[in-house]
């Protein structure tokens, strides 16, 4: 099972070139940028840029757009209730169900604005190797456990799935199949039961394994950053659209 | 001067939901003894681990690792313990991080880390895992490279749970021959008799938490009935020239 963020990280490009402490601050001032629009014309171009840096990236779209797919399944609730719910001008009608404009549009804001960012991260997280990013944070003078913590999830996330797909597996090869019965729900609770069982168990292990290593709350090791002048530029041209659509924001 | 890697006077210990897995065991081991330890599934073979790393706490006993008491919880830098489970023992980002961890908290130098941790890749023949993820690598090359973490703080006491698990022959003979030419006191459990008949000069049968023999390893190895009484086999190479 593919998990991993950074599994196109040894592509080629111009994001992938770039110092990833700059590369975090500059996306970072993007989607701050991003964030503050609300004026639904300059909405509209956000995704498209977003979408032209995913070009840059060289990143495959299915990836980014498989990646989204959680996301678009989160908002969906968002995109049904606030038309319907939000009052004002009425847009349409469809068997008896106002849909207001108000509603629509911010539902359409909201929607397009978080796929922009996802995909910001997408870039920022995609292009370079995670621990190289994570380092990069560390860098930046991001609080050492919080680093501590997204490593140790990151690192973990893969230990169990395998363990859920080898349970699945077990369960599979006993000839068990997941229906909507009493049975397969109290199976599939037994199993989710299980699995938190071995992740406790397993934590205290890694925890035992860091105090024979001589733990004192350091993780991380250096990593020698080089940065260029082109890492510079990019940046520079990164923070300048992100200025752009701010002031293009005050002016509209 | 010390002699005594290991002393260890009436070890006892027991779990909530079984009674002395630990039965009162006392046994020493000098500096740069390797010593087996077998015995069938439950002797108490990894418990006993456990309590000598300090993971675990004693009920009674006590245990000397180079005239210093071991304490429950604190790190000894003199004992190095390779888990069973590689995947308890790797949680860095890359083999790289997972090597240069138990350095970083001695307080090697960014040079001397980096220095240290090519070595060791380099010694086990594992250079080109060195930026690889830790959750990428194959069952085998996590069990070297946890190897690798604990032997790059330098132990004097080294403790191998089942090190020969997950291993092909080639990381098997590779993991022997790195192991003869580490010369510290080893401690190494195992069911590949064979595996430990080659490194070890030493054997502790240990059944039900109670130490049965302690003593040179063709001694132990070649009592088959002593062997089959605990649920073990004399090795093929044994049997073949009895």
């Amino acid at each position: 099972m593919h998990i991993d963020i950074d599994r196109f990280s040894n592509i080629n490009s111009q994001f992938h070139k770039w110092d990833e402490r700059y590369k975090i601050i500059s996306i970072l001032i993007l989607i701050i940028s991003f964030s503050v629009v609300k004026s639904f014309y300059l909405v509209l171009t956000i995704p498209i840029l977003a979408l032209i840096m995913v070009t840059i990236s060289r990143l495959p779209l299915y990836f980014v757009l498989k990646k989204l797919k959680l996301t678009l399944i989160f908002f969906l609730p968002l995109f049904i209730l606030l038309p319907i719910s939000s009052g004002g001008e009425i847009f349409y009608l469809i068997v008896g169900i106002k849909i207001y404009k108000i509603g629509l549009h911010l539902a359409i804001s909201i929607f397009l604005k978080a796929i922009s960012i996802l995909i910001c991260i997408m870039i920022m997280f995609g292009t370079s190797r995670f621990d190289r990013t994570i380092k990069a944070f560390y860098h930046l003078k991001i609080p050492e456990k919080l680093i501590i913590m997204i490593l140790f999830t990151y690192r973990y996330i893969y230990i169990y799935m395998e363990n859920l797909r080898k349970l699945n597996v077990a369960l599979f090869l006993q000839g068990f199949k997941k229906t909507s019965n009493l049975r397969s729900i109290l199976v599939s609770s037994s199993l989710i039961g299980n699995l938190l069982i071995r992740c406790y168990d397993q934590t205290e292990m890694v925890y035992n394994a860091m105090i024979l290593r001589g733990f004192n709350g350091k993780l991380i090791s250096q990593f020698r950053f080089k940065a260029s002048k082109t890492d510079l530029f990019k940046a520079i041209i990164i923070i300048f659209i992100s200025l752009l659509i701010v002031g293009l924001e005050i002016i509209i | 001067m010390i002699n005594k890697a290991l002393e260890i006077n009436n070890l006892t210990f027991s779990y909530p939901d079984k009674e002395k897995v630990i039965n009162n065991i006392s046994f020493e081991l000098n500096i740069k003894d390797s010593l087996a330890i077998i015995g069938p599934n439950g002797a108490g073979k990894t418990t006993l681990f456990y309590l000598i790393s300090g993971i675990l706490k004693p009920f009674g006993g006590s245990i000397i690792s180079l005239n210093k008491a071991v304490k429950y919880k604190e790190f000894n830098r003199n004992i190095g313990f390779v888990f069973q489970n590689p995947d308890d023992q790797l949680f860095s980002s890359t083999v790289y991080d997972d090597i240069a961890f138990g350095l970083i908290n001695i307080g090697y130098s960014n040079d001397d880390i980096d220095k240290k941790v090519n070595n060791i890749l380099n010694r086990l023949s594992y250079r080109n895992l060195i930026d690889r993820p830790s959750q990428h690598l194959s069952a085998g090359e996590k069990r070297m490279i946890s190897l690798a973490a604990v032997i790059a703080i330098e132990p004097e006491i080294l403790i191998l749970d089942e090190p020969t698990s997950h291993l092909d022959m080639r990381s098997r003979r590779m993991l022997i021959q790195f192991l003869k030419e580490t010369h510290i006191t080893k401690i190494i459990a195992s069911h590949d008799l064979e595996f430990l008949l080659e490194l070890c000069d030493k054997t502790l049968l240990l059944d039900e938490g109670s130490i049965i023999k302690y003593d040179n390893t063709n001694e132990i190895m070649t009592n088959e009935k002593l062997m089959t009484e605990h649920g073990l086999e004399v090795p093929h190479s044994i049997k073949s020239k009895i």
